[in-house]
């Protein structure tokens, strides 16, 4: 090992030891994983939901024009299905914070957290007999979790000290059940009555407040860099960094930012934020986390045998955005060689590359949710609503990616034409 | 014919399905008859573990061993050995090495 492998080695084992554990801890916390499990149940609804937005906003005018008259109809899809993403987030998270607890229902703790939210942030004015929307939005996600958490904790709370309705032995176990959550669920419906509806308190008001900073601080490119920074971190030391990242701590920012890109586009008004989940798949995670396409290309024709093999089982998966051969067959994780493009040269150039480029307008922002594992190229036309400058400035990002991998992926082959030469000799 | 059941657990599930088809696929050469599935790692606490011989966890979710050690021991599944896939093998997708390896691990905890 060379004085320069041995040196990245070193900041290898250092992340592996120092910097994964903590995040990785923090990110299989209970209550973050529920509500990580829940967001991303949601993530074909939004996808689904997304696509009268292809629809109403089909870059071929004569298209368009054909569509326009029930443009209105469209958007009625689009608003109940994206739109109330909030709404039908509750019913995800109720579920899901209620496996944290044996004793619990995941149906009962649905229904209690979203009629809990209904009554805290959307209260029924029963003048005009409508329920407002704002909050159904993604806009009521943090107050949600809120919610949700007070929901299941109360009731988890309540059972373990029996603050329920005990029936007699001989009644039926689904009966015994819906009496026994009776007096702690009333408990928590007065409780959310009484702070929205009696005291006027608007936690979804309150939250927006606290949030917005955040939201506004979520949409920077230093955002973005920490972001990825720390996804390719810990991908580097084998661990599925999005699942704390891009799809972790950033996700419900990631959702509300392209949920308002999206009300942004129905409406036919200028899209607001940069940073989305279609962001990261544009210009970080072309081929799979950290760019690995062009990698996977270059090696090809490779003289090393193992790494021709490596590229013959990536090529397809990587098509695709999965990169897990190319990851631990080559191996980049772990790698010290692969240390500095991997964590440097790759995906946090892409973040500059699409922040800078979308800021000058030179590409549009995403605002069509698509699913992760769209092949490049098709999926920054989609998600950007058939922007084709977006696909052009891709294709250009691979090819300079192309030259970043190729100094390093050439001295790995020379590394493993060595152990391929050593095996052969033995 | 030896038989073997087995759990991979994974991130997405995603990647490990492809092990699964390679283990399928290469089990009768070995003269194994298996039964293989993968599931969220994540998750690992709302699987049913008595299907199972062996469970196998996919490279990038190894930090989460201890914990499903823990939580496996907790329920009665002690003797329940769990393997570790060589990252190698995992990402070229190797059905036979990490055959040999289940086939190994299994034998060795008896």
């Amino acid at each position: 090992m060379s004085k320069f492998e041995a040196r990245m080695d070193k900041i290898g084992q250092w992340v592996e030891q120092k910097i994964a554990p903590p995040l990785v801890k923090m990110g299989n916390q209970r209550h973050f994983a529920a509500i990580r499990a829940a967001l991303i149940r949601t993530i074909p609804l939004i996808i689904v939901g997304s696509i009268p937005l292809i629809l109403t906003n089909l870059p071929v005018k004569a298209w368009a024009d054909a569509l326009a008259p029930i443009s209105d109809k469209l958007n009625v899809l689009f608003s109940m299905t994206f739109g109330f993403t909030t709404l039908w987030l509750a019913i995800s998270l109720g579920a899901e914070l209620a496996k944290m607890y044996e004793e619990q229902d995941p149906t009962m703790i649905s229904i209690i957290t979203v009629c809990s939210y209904l009554i805290t942030v959307e209260p029924i004015d029963l003048a005009t007999g409508a329920l407002g929307t704002t909050g159904l939005s993604a806009k009521g996600m943090f107050a949600l979790f809120i919610v949700g958490i007070i929901v299941v904790e109360f009731m988890h709370f309540a059972y373990k000290h029996n603050i329920i309705i005990r029936l007699p032995k001989g009644v039926p176990s689904n009966i015994a059940q819906s009496f026994a959550s009776l007096l702690p669920m009333g408990i928590l419906f007065v409780f959310f009555w009484v702070v929205r509806v009696i005291l006027g308190f608007d936690i979804g008001a309150l939250l927006n407040t606290i949030i917005s900073p955040i939201i506004s601080a979520s949409d920077t490119w230093y955002a973005a860099f920490i972001c990825v920074l720390f996804l390719q971190l810990l991908w580097f030391v084998g661990i599925h960094g999005g699942s704390f990242t891009v799809w972790g701590v950033m996700y419900p920012f990631l959702l509300n930012n392209i949920a308002e890109n999206a009300a942004a586009a129905a409406a036919q008004q200028a899209i607001p934020h940069i940073i989305t989940e279609p962001f990261f798949y544009s210009w970080t995670m072309i081929g799979g986390v950290g760019i690995t396409l062009p990698l996977v290309i270059i090696w090809l024709k490779s003289k090393s045998a193992t790494l021709r093999e490596v590229s013959r089982v990536s090529l397809i998966p990587g098509i695709f955005c999965i990169n897990e051969p190319v990851m631990f067959g080559t191996p980049i994780v772990l790698n010290p060689i692969m240390f500095l493009p991997f964590v440097f040269g790759t995906s946090l150039l892409g973040t500059m590359y699409g922040y800078i480029l979308t800021k000058i307008g030179w590409v549009s922002a995403a605002y069509i949710q698509i699913p992760w594992t769209t092949p490049p190229l098709v999926q920054p036309f989609l998600s950007s609503g058939g922007d084709w400058r977006n696909v052009v400035a891709q294709a250009v990002l691979i090819v300079i990616m192309a030259f970043i991998w190729y100094p390093f992926a050439k001295l790995w082959e020379k590394r493993m034409l060595e152990v391929e030469k050593a095996d052969e000799t033995d | 014919m030896k038989k073997l059941r087995v759990v991979i657990l994974c991130a997405s599930a995603m990647s490990s399905g492809f092990i699964v088809e390679e283990l399928k696929k290469i089990a009768p050469q070995n003269d194994v008859e298996i039964q293989v599935e993968c599931f969220a790692s994540l998750r690992y606490r709302y699987y049913d573990y008595s299907k199972v011989d062996l469970v196998m966890l996919a490279p990038q979710v190894k930090g989460q061993q201890s914990d499903i050690r823990k939580y496996l021991n907790e329920k009665g599944f002690a003797a329940l050995p769990i393997m570790l896939i060589p990252m190698r093998d995992y990402g070229l997708m190797r059905g036979q090495p990490i055959l040999e390896l289940a086939l190994k691990t299994v034998a060795e905890n008896a």
